[in-house]
């Protein structure tokens, strides 16, 4: 059984890799040799023609299937937006309609509060635990510690929170912490209404604060020390020199940390269903597409991903914009 | 007036002590020069003037104040960095503006003095771009420009021309004394080339190991080297060591020469000698005359000048500088003549014989 799962594996990766070589291999013959032979009365011209093709061709496999998974899918949904149970109405009834549907708009509510709060919340507490974890003896564990939440899937980190928020005096930290302070009984923390969704956020805030501490600690640590030197002569004190000196070296790092965030935020998914599925107020974009979808109503559902993807593209060009710039 | 007292200031890294006791006057207005070799302790002795590395021992006085625990803000002193150290988000205005704006001071004052920084260091096109557009030289000018701003007491000049090309260098080092000339102010300046020390300097502080070596006007460092070290750092290309023997008299013999009178106070001298000697005092003589005698290794020829390594019959290489046109090549035998009066005599331990002061040196 298991040999034949190592055989199959080993099989499957010497098909993969020798497949892809021998495409390499042979397309890059047939080109040389048969289309622009570097030969006869215009081998000069066919040896810069064939220059010209090569990248193409070599790229040609990693397009196609990105195109086969991706780009097609992108423009699959779109068609399917503006053509799915349009029958009555014209093209733009799918998106006429969810517009015009009350859930519709709170999850459009929920997705901008969750778009401005987590994002901002992870960035800044991942600037300060950068800032502060550099600075203490025991600041690896602290950071490890910060981080580990990163490697939980946001499903499992909504059962960890669930526990935190559990009603049950004896079971939610939240409500013992009350209970420290003379509360009898628990409280049910989360009960559908609006201002729920913060209570949600703080489970990707949670989660997102590693990896943005993560990534500014290492920008931190590249501000060159002798600016700093520079500052404290100028008469800087610590908290000048984090905000005036430090802070505006790394904005650009600062930037595409939020933006990547941003984006994951306008994705996500698993800690609403998880967590507050069944309240109508906690609804995101998301989570109502998918609610459609399980209903077969694919119109509705592929015209919110279409919401959802034109929400994500300007934040999407800013981020690749700014991380380019930062690679120059 | 002294303005900057270092009293056997230490300094340690947990149990490693890397200055071990400094005692140094430096006066109002004077230019002093920390030089030696890398790892020697100047950059780190620089630091704690600065208030960025914090003393261990001793006391560090500026003006009449102790200064050990006082803020680097607070000491009257500005610092110019090797890297520059320009915050490159602020323009060249708002470096140069940085320190008075922290310290609230007045919009209008800031200006003027902004612009009169920028206006000596001939920064005024300059002041609303960004370092990263900006040369390496005019980098550093805003540096300084940083610096003046503050109207400190005392610059400090941590090896800012390091990062420089060579042409470049030679420019900012002539700027940087014509800013002294102007400024008059009491300036500090770390190097660890020679030539910028020499020709910076007032007085010339050399380190090493933590350790001041010597200190002295660079004309004393050059004619009257307390020791080996100072009279082969001093000096470029290096000062020739020959080992020597006492001959008596006053005399000793070095590499197969016959005895040669030294211009030194005798002293007691029990173990071995060295001979010590600069390329540009070695007269080139017929083969057979002077000296010694060797064949010739190499010939660096400059154009205005030439440098000949010899090696002599004891297998000792000695440098010489000749004129740019001589004809001496490779494997060609040369006689080598030691003026008496040119030669540095040192003791076992490396330290120096006292040489006789002689008409026609100024020490």
């Amino acid at each position: 059984m298991l040999d034949s799962v190592i055989v199959s594996g080993i099989v499957t990766i010497i098909i993969g890799v020798g497949g892809m070589f021998a495409y390499f291999w042979a397309s890059n013959w047939v080109l040389d040799h048969v289309f622009l032979p570097a030969k006869g009365e215009h081998a000069g011209r066919n040896i810069n023609r064939a220059n010209q093709i090569r990248p193409w061709l070599f790229l040609f496999p990693a397009m196609f299937a990105l195109g086969l998974y991706l780009v097609v899918p992108v423009f699959y949904s779109g068609w399917l937006s503006v053509t799915s149970g349009v029958a009555a109405g014209g093209w733009y009834r799918n998106y006429s309609e969810i517009f015009a549907n009350d859930t519709f708009r709170i999850a459009l509510l929920n997705n901008m509060l969750w778009v401005l709060v987590v994002p901002a919340a992870s960035t800044f507490f991942g600037l300060i635990a950068a800032q502060l974890t550099d600075r203490l003896s025991w600041g690896n564990i602290a950071k490890s510690l910060i981080f580990m939440p990163m490697a939980i899937s946001f499903v499992g980190a909504s059962l960890i929170w669930s526990f935190v928020y559990h009603p049950d005096i004896e079971i939610g930290v939240v409500n013992a912490i009350r209970g420290l302070f003379g509360a009898e009984s628990g409280v049910t923390l989360i009960d559908g209404d609006i201002v729920d969704s913060f209570l949600l956020m703080v489970v990707l805030i949670w989660i997102q604060t590693g990896f943005a501490m993560v990534i500014l600690s290492a920008a931190l640590r590249g501000v060159p020390e002798e600016t700093i030197e520079a500052a404290i002569i100028d008469g800087a004190n610590s908290f000048d020199v984090f905000f005036k000196i430090k802070v505006p070296q790394i904005m650009g790092t600062i930037v595409v940390v939020w933006t990547t965030i941003t984006i994951l935020v306008l994705k996500v998914y698993d800690i609403v269903a998880a967590m507050g599925n069944q309240y109508r107020n906690l609804e995101i974009l998301p989570t109502q597409m998918m609610r459609y979808f399980d209903s077969g109503n694919y119109g509705f559902a592929t015209a919110i991903s279409v919401v959802i993807m034109i929400l994500v593209l300007p934040v999407m060009v800013w981020n690749i914009r700014q991380a380019r710039s930062e690679t120059r | 007036m002294a303005q900057l007292v270092l009293q056997d200031v230490r300094k340690r890294f947990g149990k490693v002590e890397v200055i071990h006791g400094v005692d140094l006057e430096v006066k109002d207005g004077e230019f002093v020069v920390f030089v030696g070799p890398s790892g020697c302790g100047k950059s780190t002795l620089l630091r704690m003037i600065a208030g960025l590395e914090e003393v261990s021992g001793g006391d560090v006085v500026i003006g009449d104040e102790r200064m050990n625990e006082v803020a680097p803000s607070d000491r009257g002193i500005a610092m110019v960095f090797q890297s520059y150290a320009l915050y490159p988000h602020k323009d060249v205005y708002g470096n140069m503006a940085f320190a008075l704006r922290h310290a609230g001071e007045d919009k209008k004052v800031i200006d003027e003095r902004v612009r009169k920084a920028a206006d000596i260091l001939g920064l005024e096109d300059l002041l609303k771009r960004r370092p990263k557009e900006l040369s390496g030289g005019q980098r550093q000018r805003v540096a300084i420009g940083r610096a003046i701003v503050r109207d400190p007491a005392i610059f400090l000049f941590d090896e800012p021309l390091s990062n420089l090309d060579a042409a470049l260098r030679v420019q900012m080092r002539v700027e940087i004394l014509r800013l002294h000339q102007r400024l008059k102010t009491t300036m500090v300046y770390v190097t660890h080339d020679q030539v910028e020390a020499m020709t910076l300097a007032d007085r010339i502080v050399v380190l090493r190991d933590g350790r001041i070596e010597q200190v002295g006007t660079p004309l004393e460092l050059y004619h009257h080297p307390k020791n080996q070290f100072v009279a082969g750092f001093i000096g470029s290309p290096r000062m020739n060591f020959l080992p020597a023997r006492a001959a008596g008299e006053g005399r000793v013999t070095a590499a197969g020469s016959g005895p040669i009178e030294m211009p030194v106070e005798p002293r007691a001298e029990a173990g071995e000698l060295t001979l010590g000697i600069r390329p540009e005092h070695v007269e080139m003589v017929a083969p057979g005359q002077g000296t010694v005698a060797g064949e010739v290794l190499v010939a660096e020829r400059l154009g205005g000048e030439t440098f000949l390594h010899v090696e002599l019959d004891g297998k000792e290489t000695v440098v010489v500088k000749a004129d740019g046109g001589v004809t001496q090549k490779p494997a060609d035998r040369v006689g080598l003549r030691f003026p008496p009066e040119a030669l540095h005599l040192f003791g076992g331990d490396g330290q120096a014989f006292a040489r006789r002061e002689r008409q026609g040196v100024i020490a």
